[in-house]
């Protein structure tokens, strides 16, 4: 059911940036086709999400509030920091990095 | 190294019993007879006693910990079982609280197990929780993970948090030594129906076994004063992979809660902050019309044209279903509703009548006109129509 890195095709008009992972937690999987990760070529966090955005609009959705910004349930985090306390989405990508969406859950 | 919480007492000298009964934790060197009369004194109230609360429940007992107070109003319901270690078939129908008391109690004789039999909400949150030294929380919903963690802050308690949703769990501390708070890592909830509850989405019954556990083992680490707190730390644990990984979090200044100038000092209505309910008042004019199992079926019986809707998910459809209907999972619906005849009344159900009111309401503003929501869902169709069909 989980596709491998690598298997989904890159944009063609990204010719910069970094490849990068963004694990997609169960929560949102069903709006992107039940794949846990993706890989995309993106320069920053937010273009990343915003690309996997556009491959999925349903799950820009969930990630982005009707003004565009983040919603404020969903954090993300490159490697282990949090976006919030680098650049936003400015945050800056490199080869391998991964992002990891982690919405909030409530069952116990 | 982990600091002490604030206030926990070092409880009196362990007995001839007590020294026996510990002597696994009393010959390790970081906890020792101090370590254990720490946790004789110590306080720790736990929320809820179901997947998280139950394996957390009974190590606390396990280690000593001198005081545990439970808080839960719940029944035992067999779907239970797969999760809630805390219960047997013999429980079922009988109080989650009670039963908790009696097995924690029947564990470890030396500790007290103060049974609070109450729904925490706003009103009596404060008073529950300031006669503890810290809160595990093991509750299955936002509101009250907002509140719990409201509370922490303003009584200024350590809150060991986990949650779980299907092969995932999130663990953390928060509200120690600095350390950030719910809030700031998840300033606002998500909107109604974004995260499925255990009942609706399910959960890999182990998953909660862990992560109790883990609650467990940070609340005697922080009596204890022993190893790294989780302060400033968020684990995910995703059983599929079996992976953990961790994050760094940390307070975040313009919390309104526990920021540099923080504009909430008292409880809130979480239900409304949580959008519990919102646009389900009377003088909704989007709210779905709502069709009860008789009548259903008396439309069903009389073969008018019907569309029936099951919107719940494949898996659910597998086990039960009510004969004719068609299945579009809620997810999905987006983009399976354009194979649907606008010229025909539309019913769509789910288990409890809550997705399927969402559901309709999604169809309503597609300008399908007719459109109706089972009252109750399966679960009611099966109780008044069709008793064969099996309850989940």
């Amino acid at each position: 059911m989980n596709s491998s890195p690598g298997t989904n095709p890159l944009p063609r008009s990204a010719t910069e940036g970094a490849t990068v992972t963004v694990l997609i937690p169960t929560a949102l999987r069903r709006f992107a086709a039940q794949q846990s990760r993706l890989e995309v070529r993106a320069c920053s966090a937010g273009e990343a999400l915003r690309e996997i955005g556009r491959q999925y609009p349903q799950l820009h959705a969930q990630l982005f509030a009707a003004n565009d910004s983040l919603r404020r349930f969903i954090n993300i985090f490159v490697n282990s920091r949090n976006i919030r306390e680098l650049q936003q989405e400015e945050t800056a990508l490199t080869d391998l990095d991964t992002i990891t969406i982690l919405p909030a859950i409530a069952g116990g | 190294m982990t600091s002490f919480i604030q206030g926990a007492a070092l409880g009196a000298e362990l007995s001839r019993q007590e020294i026996q009964h510990y002597s696994r934790h009393l010959i390790i060197p970081e906890i020792g007879i101090d370590g254990q009369r720490r946790l004789k004194g110590a306080k720790v109230l736990l929320v809820g006693a179901g997947g998280l609360g139950s394996p957390a429940g009974l190590y606390l007992a396990a280690a000593g910990v001198g005081t545990i107070g439970i808080v839960d109003f719940d029944t035992i319901d067999v779907s239970n079982l797969q999760r809630q270690i805390l219960y047997s078939v013999a429980d079922v129908g009988a109080s989650k609280l009670e039963c908790a008391v009696t097995r924690l109690k029947a564990m470890n004789p030396h500790i007290d197990v103060v049974p609070h039999r109450q729904r925490i909400d706003a009103s009596n949150a404060l008073d529950l929780i300031a006669p503890y030294d810290l809160v595990v929380d093991g509750t299955d919903n936002f509101p009250t993970r907002y509140l719990i963690n409201d509370a922490c802050v303003l009584l200024g308690k350590p809150n060991v948090y986990a949650s779980v949703f299907r092969f995932e769990g999130l663990l953390s501390l928060f509200n120690h030594d600095g350390g950030p708070c719910y809030r700031c890592l998840y300033p606002d909830p998500p909107p109604e129906g974004f995260a499925p509850s255990c009942a609706e989405g399910g959960v890999f019954g182990v998953l909660p076994g862990i992560l109790g556990a883990l609650q467990a083992a940070e609340a005697i680490k922080l009596i204890t004063g022993v190893g790294s707190s989780l302060k400033g730390r968020l684990v995910r644990f995703d059983a599929l992979d079996m992976q953990f990984k961790e994050f760094a979090i940390s307070r975040d200044p313009e919390c309104c809660l526990c920021g540099d100038r923080p504009t909430q000092h008292q409880l809130i209505d979480y239900a409304s902050f949580c959008g519990i309910g919102a646009g389900a008042g009377a003088d909704d004019s989007n709210a779905p019309r709502l069709v009860d199992p008789s009548q259903l079926k008396a439309r069903l019986d009389s073969k008018t044209p019907l569309q029936l809707i099951d919107v719940r998910s494949v898996e659910e459809f597998r086990i039960a279903r009510i004969e004719g209907a068609r299945l579009m999972p809620l997810d999905e619906l987006e983009s399976l509703a354009g194979s649907l005849d606008p010229s025909v009344p539309l019913v769509c159900y789910c288990k409890s009548g809550i997705r399927s009111a969402r559901a309709a309401r999604y169809l309503m503003s597609r300008g399908y006109g007719d459109v109706s929501s089972l009252a109750g869902g399966l679960v009611s169709w099966t109780k008044e129509i069709e008793h064969a069909s099996s309850i989940y």
